[in-house]
């Protein structure tokens, strides 16, 4: 007893007290905003000081969330406990559940036709391609796009010169980008390297997603939602089959790896993985590990089919929701924060901190003038490519509310089709069939209105 | 009129069954039977009008099919749940039924008397109950309301985020039967199927389940005995190799599961891949691969577990007595010998005391090990009951499905506390809560 | 009184610890090889996550397998990341359930030793029977009544409350009650002395060991606890080191540090470690409690 009294005693002596924040007792609007950047350092080293220098009457608190999901988890407890952020980071796989809850009032309404808001130019007209008609419903924003991005291959341009794929390491052109060119690259790396696996991607959502949009396809019904409510999924179409039956041929030939959980950073790192495809936000980070491990990082557009007409990718990532219910002047200084993100120098900054695309014109026209895009072409891929994308629905994106839920059983099918050799037309039609139940389910509880 | 029907059907059925199994333990037929029609309309009734007959109802069907001998048919999946729950239903009331008659005049009034132990307080009417009071209201409030809650929960159609809800039978049950969006099979080590079911996701899930617990028990015992022996023995320093090789216990999932991550994850390129690689061997896909990653589970939470076992497994041993170990050497058995049937025997009930704790573990706290290491994956393979449920229910937000699933969980428990009645007596254990 | 609390209990379970005391004896070197390799294999994980603790993710890469030069910058990170508020909060959550579970379950061992009471056995079962629900059975359902019915979401309460009422602890302190002789009791009565006054001069001395077994499981229980907290609680200001562990964890998508991420898993593991070890004789004792009755 005596001993844990003393182990008590000491561990109370040792832990270190909280630092306490006393409440600061200034008339400042508190803003807060929950992402989930926490090793972006430019957010709370330049963006907060900033935001605070311009604007001395707002208070800026960052929150770092650990993923999407979790946060936004958390932001319903804290709407039911009525204490939730201003300011909440979203994902593009789950868009219409949040605005069916009524926690957000949709940006448009928020701005009005407002054309500055405290002095910064409200920049929404300037929000270049699939990024723009993501997050609108008729023509009309209803979250801030920001932190969009892409899938784009990476690639070890150092593996891929001495496999024969690529000339040299800046020949980017030679990174393959079709289904078939993937392949054939495929076939001299590891035909050339023993240990060396050549390509990897998540079995995921996302990529199918912008497979079916490259091809044209919908998603899902009523022009992926956004000519009426979804009523069913349209995931078992020939352009899904083709894609997985690519996907599938890479697995069976050994070219394509997955390492679970992702965990693909040690293997980039070893010169053990050729390429792997991921989002074009991953570019800081592909690129400073291979300038640290002595090779060169290359980067080129998402693989498409070769037989079909390219329509265009769509964007994942996020974007930033809006609460709603907020007092005027906390509203205002939320608008204001999200037009200082859309900034040109702050948009160019963000996108040179992580690789996500900057999203609105002038953000790009700043990196371009810089010599930005020249110096670092790697970083170029993921805005060409969305430029070449068609602004149809079919790029834009399916929106219904239990897209999110999809999204996890896409994993399953997917994997079991890659692992378990499962028929693909089989397990689509299955996939489908149990997507409109919850489609069903959800119109059920939350009927739709046109 | 179908209720009525069904209600009777429910009663006539019960009255044979349990009108045949009391029989057996000595009971009257007639009296038997009659407990059997009471349970079962007493369990039609419990379980139907809360459902409001709706598994009666055509509209709700979710089909599967179910091959058996090579035949093929087709079976509704709620009609069949619904018909399971008020047998179940049914069962329970003709336990209940039964132990009230036997009890109730035997000693009727010995559960409402005080019992009158030696060295009990006289006088103080109150003091008992505020002492329990604490206890009592906060098991009702956060163990038994949430698990009554379940019941409700698991018929309705709920998600989070949205204030709406809507009955919707008994379909969420029926959704992990028809769920078919993965294989589930299962074999020994490599060489052959036991079993292959395709299309059957729930299956795969709780197939996870029952694997993880066999083999992190197994591992984590047979290791734990092994190791027990070798530091019980009389040697120099035998307090301080124990020290050393019982404090995994005291870390938590979260940090077993990222360290082992670390270790075992990065493809070719991890830790423990380039130290086979070193040593000679092929990497192996730890992670990637789905037997692999249940593999992978299992070393980590036996690892975990294996402290807290090598700990009780040397006290076990230190407390067999040394005259049966030598008056089994004088009858010449030699060390193996003694170990199988002196040692094993002796320390018995310790093992069983062990296994049922890490049994409870593996089902139901693998959770952070899981979420750290495999995230379930690949393929599901590392998915379990629980780390489904917390899927399901909270990053898919479908309250009322993982509400079902909760509920095939709470089965599972009273299944294993009723074996570890059955094996232990009733030496109850205690664990962690 | 005095005289009462130097009695040994007659029926005190034999202190099972006293059996493991060294018994030093033939040197039998290839024992200790075979103890070392198991010593090495059961250490080797979070000795491996120390030295990637001090490393950058390049060193880390490489599988050096020498201390690296990062530890400050980890540190910096994990300091940066509030590492000492979550141990602070983790701490206090911890020592706020241990010590209400240990309380509740005194008072209710008692209350079922030492007073006769209509329904007893029923109530004792009913406490009992609750072992059988794990928290993770009802961890749904309980989320949607301390969220929403209770509105405690993003507060210790929510942590602390719905914990504490604990049946592995009443069970523990009723069996280690039930092994007290009831002369002890008898005795008291005849002194005088109210159930209070006895609970706090007699038993209470009589049973620091099954009080201490209990702190140190539940204190590592509750110390370890993930799913709960990572659930109910949103404000990093609140929250605790197994869930904040996750936050050093920024994922694959711009890159994992790997470093400050197992810094913070073995500054978690410290603490419980040193509890644990420092403890296990008591622990001990107390599971023999159980074993023996």
């Amino acid at each position: 007893m005596k001993k844990v009294i003393t182990v008590l005693v000491l561990m109370l002596v040792l832990a270190p007290p909280p630092t306490l924040t006393l409440a600061q007792d200034d008339d400042r609007v508190t803003i807060r905003f929950w992402h989930r950047w926490g090793n972006v350092t430019w957010l709370p080293e330049v963006v907060e000081p900033s935001f605070e220098a311009a604007f001395p009457q707002y208070d800026l608190e960052l929150r770092v969330m650990d993923n999407y999901n979790h946060a936004y988890e958390v932001y319903i407890l804290a709407q039911e406990q009525g204490d939730p952020p201003e300011l909440l980071q979203g994902t593009s796989s789950n868009t219409q559940a949040p605005r069916d809850t009524g926690f957000f009032k949709p940006l448009y309404e928020a701005i009005g036709d407002r054309t500055e808001i405290n002095g910064i130019p409200v920049r929404l007209d300037e929000i270049v391609g699939p990024a723009a008609i993501f997050y609108q419903l008729d023509g009309e924003y209803y979250e801030l796009p920001w932190n969009a991005s892409t899938p784009i291959v990476f690639a070890n341009m150092d593996l891929l010169v001495e496999a024969g794929v690529a000339e040299d390491v800046n020949d980017f052109a030679a990174i393959p980008s079709t289904w078939a060119e993937v392949h054939e690259a495929c076939a001299l790396i590891v035909d050339r390297f023993d240990d060396v696996d050549c390509i990897n991607f998540g079995a995921s959502g996302w990529y199918f997603e912008n497979a079916m949009a490259m091809q044209g396809a919908f998603m899902a019904n009523n022009e992926n939602g956004r000519d009426g409510c979804v009523t069913e999924a349209l995931f078992n179409s020939q352009e899904a089959v083709d894609y997985l039956a690519w996907h599938k041929s890479l697995e069976d030939a050994g070219f394509w790896v997955d390492y679970g959980r992702s965990e693909y950073n040690i293997t980039w790192a070893n010169s053990k993985l050729a390429m792997h495809m991921t989002s074009s936000a991953a570019a800081r980070g592909r690129v400073e590990i291979g300038e640290g491990n002595g090779f060169t990082v290359g980067a080129d557009r998402m693989p498409f089919n070769q037989d079909v007409d390219y329509v265009g990718n769509t964007v994942g990532g996020g974007m930033i929701l809006l609460t709603d219910g907020l007092d005027p002047e906390v509203e205002e200084g939320a608008l204001t924060f999200l037009m200082f993100l859309l900034e040109p120098e702050n948009m160019a900054n963000w996108h040179k901190s992580t690789g996500y695309i900057p999203v609105t014109q002038s953000g790009f026209d700043y990196l371009e003038a810089e010599g930005w895009f020249d110096e670092n072409p790697t970083f170029a891929v993921a805005n060409h490519q969305l430029a070449e994308s068609a602004r149809v629905p079919q790029t834009a994106g399916a929106i219904f509310g239990s897209f999110a839920q999809v999204y996890q059983m896409y994993r399953e099918v997917f994997q079991n089709i890659l692992r378990n050799d499962a028929d693909i037309q089989e397990s689509l039609d299955r996939l489908k069939a149990e997507a409109d139940l919850l489609i069903e389910e959800y119109n059920l509880l939350v009927p739709c209105e046109e | 009129m179908p209720a009525v029907l069904f209600t009777c059907l429910a009663s006539g059925l019960g009255a044979l069954v349990v009108g045949a199994l009391l029989r057996r333990s000595g009971s009257g037929l007639l009296g038997g039977m009659a407990l059997g029609a009471i349970a079962g309309l007493l369990g039609s009734l419990a379980a139907m009008i809360p459902l409001k007959y709706c598994v009666l109802d055509p509209e709700n069907h979710m089909f599967f099919e179910l091959s058996i001998l090579g035949q093929t048919i087709t079976v509704n999946a709620v009609a069949l749940i619904g018909f399971l729950l008020v047998m179940v239903v049914a069962w329970a009331f003709a336990l209940a039924i039964d132990r009230l008659r036997h009890h109730w005049l035997a000693r009727s009034a010995t559960i409402w008397k005080a019992d009158t132990a030696p060295g009990t307080f006289v006088g103080y009417d109150f003091s008992p109950w505020i002492f329990l009071a604490p206890t009592v209201v906060g098991l009702a409030v956060f163990t038994y309301y949430p698990a009554a809650q379940n019941f409700f929960l698991g018929t309705q159609l709920a998600r989070r985020g949205v204030a709406n809800t809507a009955f919707n039978c008994l379909d969420n049950f029926a959704s992990l039967i028809t769920s078919r969006l993965q294989d589930a099979h299962y074999y020994i080590l490599s060489d052959g199927f036991i079993w292959h079911a395709e299309n059957a996701r729930y299956l795969a899930v709780f197939g996870n389940s029952v694997f993880f617990s066999v083999f992190i028990v197994l591992v984590a015992n047979v290791l734990g005995i092994a190791i027990a022996v070798l530091a019980s023995q009389k040697i120099r320093g035998a307090t301080i190799y124990r020290t050393l090789m019982i404090w995994p216990y005291a870390v938590s999932g979260v940090v077993v599961g990222v360290v082992f991550a670390v270790l075992l994850g990065g493809g070719g390129s991890g830790f423990l891949n380039q130290s086979l690689r070193f040593l000679g061997f092929e990497p192996i896909p730890f992670l990637s691969d789905p037997w692999w990653a249940r593999v992978s589970v299992v070393a980590a939470a036996a690892w975990n577990k294996l402290g807290f076992n090598v700990l009780i497994y040397i006290a076990a041993l230190q407390a067999v007595p040394r005259e049966l170990m030598e008056a089994a050497s004088i009858d010449g058995a030699n060390a193996w010998k003694r170990f199988l049937n002196v040692t094993i025997p002796m320390i018995s009930p310790y093992i069983f005391f062990v296994v049922f704790l890490n049994l409870n573990y593996s089902f139901f706290d693998l959770y952070a090990v899981i979420d750290n290491l495999t995230e379930g994956g690949p393929v599901n393979a590392t998915t379990n009951l629980v780390v489904d449920v917390i899927r399901i229910g909270v990053e898919s937000r479908d309250i009322g499905k993982a509400a079902a699933q909760s509920i095939v969980l709470f089965i599972v428990v009273i299944g294993l506390t009723y074996m570890q009645f059955r094996v232990m007596g009733r030496r109850v254990t205690y664990g962690a809560d | 009184m005095t005289a009462l609390t130097r009695r040994r209990p007659v029926n005190q379970p034999p202190p099972l610890f006293r059996l493991l005391r060294e018994q030093v004896s033939a040197k039998r070197w290839y024992i200790h090889i075979l103890l070392w390799i198991a010593v090495l294999f059961m250490g080797f994980p979070l000795f491996y996550a120390a030295l990637v603790s001090t490393q950058n993710n390049a060193q880390m890469f490489r599988l050096q397998l020498f201390p690296g030069d990062s530890f400050n910058i980890n540190l910096q990170t994990v300091l940066d990341r509030q590492i000492a508020r979550l141990l602070f909060n983790t701490f206090a959550v911890a020592t706020m359930v241990t010590l209400g579970k240990v309380v509740l379950s005194v008072f209710s061992g008692m209350a079922l030793v030492y007073f006769r009471f209509p329904g007893k056995s029923l109530v004792f079962g009913f406490i009992l029977a609750a072992l059988m629900v794990p928290g993770e059975v009802t961890i749904i359902a309980l989320f949607r009544l301390v969220a929403l019915e209770l509105g405690w979401g993003n507060t210790w309460t929510a942590l602390v409350v719905p914990a504490v009422a604990s049946p592995t602890g009443v069970f523990l302190f009723r069996q280690h009650f039930a092994s007290i002789t009831p002369e002890l009791s008898e005795a008291a009565q005849l002194d005088g002395a109210n159930p209070l006054q006895f609970l706090l001069r007699v038993l209470l001395p009589l049973s620091r060991n099954t009080v201490t077994a209990l702190v140190v499981i539940m204190f590592i229980a509750a110390w370890n606890s993930y799913l709960w907290p990572l659930l109910i609680v949103t404000n990093p200001d609140l929250q605790v080191i197994q869930v904040g562990l996750s936050t050093l964890d920024d994922g694959v998508e711009i890159g994992r540090t790997y470093g400050p991420i197992m810094l913070g898993a073995v500054i978690a593991s410290i603490p419980p470690i040193i509890i644990f070890v420092l403890m296990q004789k008591q622990f001990l004792q107390g599971f023999a409690l159980t074993r023996h009755k």
